[in-house]
């Protein structure tokens, strides 16, 4: 689950760099670049609920 | 009649001057360090924040330097959809590239090495109580000879983070003038990764049971270090302002101003947070806001007025409270000191908040004044947050968890026990804490 989560942060953050390239116009770049930064939060949340499952089946 | 000096020919001296204030930043880490940690580690902690400082400035100085650069010196680059990408630095090793002129890039190597030490030192406080020297000083080396100075260069080096205004249009680049995204944020985000790493203290985390507290053994260290750590933040915000935003001389109590005013008003905060949550003011979270507002103002201390530093602390105060408290009882992230949302959260929240209020001068030396908003800005800090989340914090997980399968990096079950100070040092910090008999 960790590593799931630490894949979607590059992933994230590729998408918030193609945001720049591909689009001059700012509402478009504003839209790719949020979604770029939804999926390096989703890549977050799992990268601690892993972190949380693992500590339960330790103790 | 004597005339008056020239501004201009003052400001390296006083550039080196108040890089010269921020070895309290560093004094007043290590207290805190010390202090939230056990008092069978008290030693240790004080052993392990210094030698993290001593290898982060050897191998900044072997080989952080050629990496990170200063703008107008030597880099690689490539080309990217028409751009040019300023990805690192070509200096040789050694600083053997830097002439004895006081020029602004030796006074750059003078902040950085400060600056790199502090970094290196927030996650020593994460791992307080169970973090092994030999790993220490392997991570802050990997730490301060790479990943720091990659970053850095994108920031501060002339990196394509700082052209991000040049090459798209989004403001003036991403701006950072005191380090909340490339010392902080990077070295909260090291703490974290240490924090998955190494797992909690034994004891912290039980079955059907709220997480353990163990309180930091000495609150009067943690105070007066938040207390020390004031003039040193000052000098450490003025000197970036100046060395990598271009502030003018006159801006420096302007920069004070706010960086005091951020502190105050996000320890407030944590004051009336705790009082009305515990009934009192607990003094470690209280600590944690005092640092947290100094770690925002590092963003924003050269770009807005007074009484935006002051809306910055407050929300920093509160945001750091928020997230000590899901840190530690939702996500299960055992972190002592606070070191991940002291320095993470309020850090990402200091960068979010100088795209939104920054006011760039639109002369040199006209800080004061006020400058003008401009277009991008809070795009180009949301790319440099999104950077630091998306590259830096998978890049350090991944070299913590190779070394970590090299040579695990926590102590063992029985060293743990011990105490830091045993098992590491042979001796504790505080020998008459032992008990004798009366005979």
């Amino acid at each position: 689950m960790r590593l799931m989560g630490l894949l979607l942060l590059p992933a994230g953050w590729i998408i918030v760099i193609s945001s720049m390239l591909l689009f001059p116009q700012a509402a478009l770049r504003w839209t790719f670049a949020l979604a770029g930064v939804c999926i390096e939060a989703a890549g977050l949340a799992l990268a601690f609920l892993g972190g949380r499952d693992t500590k339960d089946a330790a103790e | 009649m004597t005339p008056a000096p020239d501004p201009v020919s003052l400001t390296a001296p006083i550039c080196a001057l108040l890089i010269a204030l921020v070895p309290l930043v560093l004094a007043g880490l290590v207290l805190i360090n010390t202090g939230f940690g056990r008092a069978r580690g008290a030693a240790y902690a004080m052993l392990s924040s210094l030698t993290a400082m001593a290898i982060a400035a050897a191998t900044y100085c072997l080989c952080g330097f050629s990496w990170e650069g200063f703008t107008g010196l030597p880099a690689s680059m490539f080309s990217l959809g028409g751009k040019p990408w300023d990805w690192i630095a070509k200096e040789p090793f050694f600083l053997r590239g830097l002439t004895s002129s006081p020029s602004r890039a030796a006074l750059a190597v003078f902040l950085q090495l400060l600056l790199v030490s502090i970094a290196a030192l927030i996650p020593v406080s994460t791992g307080a109580d169970r973090w092994k020297l030999r790993s220490i000083c392997i991570s802050t080396a990997l730490f301060a000879g790479w990943t720091y100075p990659l970053f850095a260069h994108w920031v501060w080096g002339g990196g394509w983070l700082a052209q991000l205004g040049r090459n798209f249009g989004l403001g003036n680049g991403f701006l950072d003038p005191g380090g909340a995204g490339t010392a902080q944020v990077l070295g909260g985000l090291f703490a974290l990764s240490l924090a998955w790493t190494l797992g909690p203290r034994r004891g912290k985390y039980r079955a059907d049971r709220p997480p353990a507290a163990i309180p930091g053994h000495n609150m009067v260290y943690v105070l007066f270090g938040c207390v020390l750590i004031v003039p040193g933040w000052i000098g450490l915000n003025a000197a970036g302002a100046i060395l990598f935003a271009g502030a003018a001389i006159p801006s420096i109590a302007l920069i004070a101003v706010n960086t005091m005013l951020s502190a105050s008003t996000s320890y407030l905060v944590a004051v009336l947070v705790t009082r009305v949550r515990f009934g009192k003011p607990d003094a470690s979270l209280c600590a944690n806001g005092w640092v947290g507002g100094l770690v925002a103002s590092s963003a924003i201390c050269c770009f807005v007025t007074p009484i935006v530093a002051m809306v910055v602390g407050v929300v920093a105060g509160a945001l750091v409270m928020a997230a000590a408290e899901v840190l530690e009882v939702r996500l299960k992230v055992d972190d002592p000191g606070g070191a991940i949302s002291v320095h993470v959260v309020a850090g990402v929240w200091g960068l979010l908040a100088a795209g939104v209020y920054a006011h760039i001068p639109t002369a040199p030396g006209s800080f004061l004044s006020g400058g003008q908003r401009v277009s991008g800005q809070l795009l180009a800090q949301v790319v440099g947050i999104a950077t630091l989340v998306g590259i830096m914090l998978p890049m350090i997980h991944g070299l913590n968890w190779v070394l970590n399968r090299v040579d695990p990096q926590r102590v063992t079950r029985h060293g743990e026990q011990m105490g830091m100070d045993m098992h590491e040092l042979g001796g504790g910090a505080y020998p008459e804490f032992v008990m004798h008999s009366e005979d």
